[in-house]
């Protein structure tokens, strides 16, 4: 599948400092995978679901599925503001005493290319492929 | 003396939760209690729409003919405020409002959720306007300070409006003389439809 990924209206960028905000966590709480209900039904996922999202790279990341008809057959959508989970594990131990966020999740990066653009050195963050599987 | 109102223009809402977030800041709202939510409709799909509800401040309002300690009560404004210290929990409220707005603190059986919290229109509540325990209890109270409910005043796109209700009422009329009628008022009929 085509592997796509954006922004929501509650974070900012990476996010730590709006998941640190009672206020803007308390309104998305999972790190999520949306996808479209033709290619959820083929893997027999229902909305809320925690799936595996697989790179061609060999990385995985375990977050929630929303299956919606925002995305395209074929295609499926990751937010990029989350972070504190590596690859199905949580690190919030790690975090100093009182620094760690509300809300942690996979990181979006964990799933994306290696590639980049070789002019402005900005890498790639909406185009890549994914396979997803049921947990 | 003015009937002060909500409405939300289900045509103009973008859902951006900016509502929500201002109310929860401005009356310091712990974690779980949501005086105000946006529900979203075909969410993803053709035809989405957005509403923001929180308590309409009924005319005739459910929450106070079910309250068995009667802690409900309607000011000169139309705002339905209650006290919390003849709350007892007992969730009454909560089945009777046809827009979810009575919250609890706990979640439990009868007698166990703790003292419900709801919108109060930035009106704060029994207790002495502007006092430290009229804040810690129901919030700050904006009407008090001459102010309109944070919320409304937050709207960006101007889908939520709050203020006397003729005047809500000759916005929105505006509004839909410029681009015809659209989703309409939602739950206008339900909160103000039995009288003023």
């Amino acid at each position: 599948m085509i592997l796509t990924s954006g922004r929501l209206v509650e974070y900012e960028g990476g996010g730590d400092e709006t998941r640190s905000n009672p206020w803007l966590a308390e309104l998305q709480q999972d790190m999520f995978v949306e996808m479209n209900p033709f290619d959820a039904n083929g893997k027999n996922i229902r909305n809320g679901d925690m799936v595996w999202v697989k790179t061609p790279e060999g990385a995985q990341i375990k977050v929630m599925a929303q299956v919606t008809e925002r995305v395209a057959k074929g295609v499926a959508f990751l937010p990029f503001h989350f972070g504190g989970h590596l690859e199905g594990k949580d690190l919030r131990s790690k975090y100093p005493e009182g620094a760690d966020p509300y809300v942690l999740g996979e990181s979006a990066n964990t799933a994306f290319t290696y590639g980049y653009d070789s002019v402005t050195l900005m890498q790639e963050s909406k185009c890549s492929l994914c396979t997803i599987e049921r947990v | 003396m003015a009937r002060m109102k909500f409405l939300c223009d289900a045509e103009r809402c973008i859902e951006c939760n900016a509502c929500v977030t201002a109310c929860k800041n401005e009356h310091e709202v712990p974690w779980g209690v949501n005086r105000r939510r946006v529900v979203t409709i075909q969410d993803g799909k053709p035809g989405e729409r957005s509403i923001s509800v929180a308590c309409m401040h009924c005319s005739d309002a459910p929450c106070t003919a079910v309250c068995p300690v009667d802690c409900f009560y309607q000011t000169e404004q139309g705002v339905v405020l209650h006290s919390k210290d003849l709350c007892i929990g007992c969730g009454y409220c909560f089945y009777a409002c046809p827009f979810g707005a009575p919250q609890y603190p706990q979640a439990g059986n009868y007698g166990s959720r703790g003292k419900m919290d709801k919108c109060t229109f930035c009106a704060g509540g029994p207790e002495e306007d502007m006092s430290s325990l009229e804040f810690q209890k129901y919030g700050r109270n904006r009407l008090a300070e001459g102010k309109l409910p944070i919320c409304a005043e937050m709207c960006s796109t101007k889908a939520l409006l709050a203020g006397d209700g003729d005047q809500v009422a000759n916005i929105f009329r505006e509004r839909i003389v410029a681009r015809g009628f659209g989703s309409g008022a939602w739950g206008w009929g339900t909160a103000y439809s039995i009288k003023g």
